[in-house]
């Protein structure tokens, strides 16, 4: 077994521990499973909402698309900066008016909001055809890097299987408890690895960020 | 409407707007493209312009101080 492998099985156990583990002390009902019981607290819901934007399209999509288009990449930027403004107005509000209704999901604030249970079936089936394809491309990204990290050790299939049944039970063990739990692994590490290759590969190839551009530019 | 929420419009401006007049790589600021300068900047702009809204906003002096 070589090293690359035990570092892709170190890291998918401490995601299933942390993930169980999340349960612990909690009294599980619908109401901590799916919306942690509303206590997520404000430091805990900035590093989730920061770390969220990292998923496999950072490191698959957004490099792809700097990469083939150039300039145009930079939407990427732009448009997390403009959400979070639009943000700062929608998801409080949403949040104060879900609390006092006590919904637990984007189709209860829909039903209780317009007093309509047509509205919350239609939402849930919008959320569910955009939901599928998204997380189809985003185990595809996972099969692609575990396939290539491990050296072509763990197919791109089995790296998809074993990332789908360890959401799976984490999610019904723990629901938004394990989800958030595991983020913050994936947050920290996304980050890390971000920072440094973002910094690391144009100076040591380069000898830094503005030379970097200058050798693309007389290319 | 409070007259402080229009400054979130300036983001909008400066990144949907400004990019018409920014879009081109020549100068270099801090080792960027200045598309890239441009972008970025407003990126941090953004977040500055956020933080006054959030103090001067009424509507955060009642309720929840947390």
């Amino acid at each position: 077994m070589n090293l690359a492998l035990l570092i892709i099985f170190a890291f998918l156990a401490l995601a299933i521990y942390l993930g169980i583990r999340a349960r612990r002390g909690k009294d599980m009902d619908l109401e901590e499973w799916s919306v942690g019981g509303r206590g997520f607290g404000t430091i805990f819901v900035f590093l989730l909402l920061a770390g969220e934007i990292y998923t496999t399209f950072t490191f698959l999509g957004a490099s792809g698309w700097a990469y083939g288009r150039g300039g145009p990449a930079f939407y990427i930027l732009s448009y997390g900066a403009l959400a979070y403004v639009m943000g700062y107005w929608l998801l409080p509000a949403v949040w104060r008016y879900a609390k006092e209704n006590r919904l637990h999901s984007q189709s209860d604030f829909f039903v209780s909001k317009y007093r309509s249970p047509g509205l919350g079936v239609l939402v849930s089936l919008v959320a569910v055809v955009a939901m599928v394809p998204y997380l189809a491309v985003q185990f595809q990204g996972l099969g692609i890097i575990v396939s290539e990290a491990s050296y072509g050790s763990i197919s791109s299939t089995v790296a998809i299987v074993i990332g789908v049944v360890a959401v799976t039970v984490y999610v019904i063990i723990s629901g938004i408890h394990g989800s958030a739990w595991t983020s913050v692994v994936k947050d920290v590490m996304v980050l890390a690895v971000v920072v440094f290759l973002g910094l690391y590969l144009p100076f040591a190839l380069y000898g830094g960020i503005g030379e970097m551009f200058q050798r693309q530019l007389s290319l | 409407m409070k007259l402080i929420y229009l400054l979130a419009s300036l983001p909008f401006l400066g990144i949907l707007g400004g990019i018409f007049f920014a879009n081109r790589v020549e100068p270099f600021v801090l080792g960027m493209p200045f598309i890239l300068f441009w972008i970025v900047l407003w990126v941090v702009l953004t977040s500055g312009i956020m933080a006054v809204i959030y103090r001067l906003d009424p509507a955060n002096k009642e309720d929840e101080a947390g």
